[in-house]
């Protein structure tokens, strides 16, 4: 075999390995900014509440409810992070290609 | 050259191999959606996209049939008797006067003693720390029917996790932290299989009056917030029915730290505390690991 063959096969075989990867292993990829399920790209208001979106992270930055709970979740900069404004039924998620956790409890 | 063609034709078949078996893994969908007062966010594994509005529908469904509920369901009144009383169905009267969870904005009350009895007596029916595990109980329902290879409910915080993720990969579900923010975690569940897990904690909803934390889970006994035992802020339970998972996290925060009860039912527990002490029952650290640098596993 020649040393070009070899590298063929290496580079074929890595391919493969990469394919087979287990999620967590690979890089998190870009964070996607989810407003009661649908793909937010810019700041907005939904509901009353105002949606704060800044490149991969978001927050609800204001909200006319009286527990201002959705507020002090504070910006979200992981996948899996997620704020919730129940009284204005706003959510604001933020998905990766892989999760860290399948859900939260509690 | 044999050789080469032998070696090429190898390398070839796995890389077709490895990107078949990427191709045929089920990516994993989520949705959210509003569903009995709380959030509801599903995460299916598999070719089925009807489930997840079968499943908001059929919670729906559950939380109107609740709603017009003149009796409480037979396994509410199982445990009720099973807690000695610790879960209470009947406790309408006395959750309305607190209005610790009101939903219209309205301000909490601290009633007096004679308010308090009074309410007591009306017996109401109200089946907050019933409906949620049922609702992840009704999911179980439509998923049972269906093929789907593998899903997560989580309807305000109260888990379902059912079926096998690809590659053999366990379901992680993170603990919220009950002493930190809406994402802060006190542990992981790692879960392989069919589970309910459900939640009673003093820190989801209360509110302070004279430097006093009044909390929404109430001692029956007493009417007031639960304080049976002493520095308990949570209860977690891990078990195989959603509406007992439910009402059995409740009876515990309730009753403090025991074993009785759970074992009764399959359930194991962590009872979480406000000095970051964590108790489990049963064999539950085979599934639960802590992570937070505050919390740490008691020495009892």
């Amino acid at each position: 075999m020649k040393r070009g063959d070899i590298a063929v096969i290496l580079c074929l075989l890595i391919l493969a390995g990469g394919l087979l990867l287990p999620p967590r292993l690979l890089p998190p990829g870009p964070l996607t900014v989810y407003v009661n399920g649908e793909i937010a790209m810019k700041s907005m208001h939904v509901n009353g509440a105002e949606v704060e979106i800044d490149g991969g992270r978001a927050r609800i930055a204001s909200s006319p409810c009286p527990d201002q709970l959705c507020v002090h979740a504070g910006w979200l900069d992981k996948p899996g992070q997620s704020a919730v404004c129940l009284p204005r039924r706003v959510i604001v998620e933020l998905r990766g290609a892989r999760n860290e956790v399948d859900g939260v409890a509690g | 050259m044999r050789r080469r063609i032998l070696a090429v034709i190898g390398a070839a078949v796995i890389l077709t191999a490895a990107l078949l078996a990427a191709l045929l893994t089920p990516r994993p969908r989520t949705s959210t959606g509003f569903a009995m007062g709380s959030v509801l966010t599903q995460t299916h594994w598999g070719k089925d996209s009807s489930a997840p509005e079968e499943i908001l529908r059929s919670i729906q469904q559950l939380e109107r049939e609740l709603n017009e509920a003149l009796e409480a369901p037979y396994e509410a009144l199982a445990i009720q008797e099973d807690s000695n009383g610790a879960f209470d169905p009947f406790l309408g009267a006395l959750t309305a006067l607190w209005n610790i969870d009101s939903r219209d904005g309205s301000p909490p009350y601290l009633p007096d003693q004679e308010e308090i009895e009074h309410a007591l007596r009306q017996r109401r029916l109200d089946l907050g720390a019933y409906g949620k595990g049922a609702g992840c109980g009704a999911a179980l329902g439509v998923l049972a029917d269906r093929n789907t290879r593998a899903a997560v409910i989580n309807l305000g915080g109260n888990i379902l996790v059912c079926g096998r993720k690809p590659w053999f990969r366990p379901f992680k579900i993170a603990l919220r932290d009950p002493k930190g923010g809406q994402n802060d975690s006190l542990g992981v569940f790692t879960l392989r299989g069919t589970y309910f897990i459900s939640t009673s904690g003093s820190y989801e909803k209360f509110f302070e009056k004279d430097g006093r934390r009044y909390h929404h889970i109430f001692d029956p006994q007493t009417g007031y917030p639960a304080e049976r035992e002493p520095g308990l802020i949570s209860v977690t339970v891990l078990g195989i029915n959603g509406a007992v998972s439910d009402m059995l996290s409740t009876a515990c925060f309730v009753r403090g730290y025991e074993t009785g009860l759970l074992e009764e039912h399959n359930f194991t527990a962590l009872f979480v505390y406000e000095d970051g002490t964590v108790r489990g029952t049963g064999d539950i650290q085979k599934y639960f690991r802590i992570t937070n640098k505050n919390y740490h596993w008691s020495e009892l």
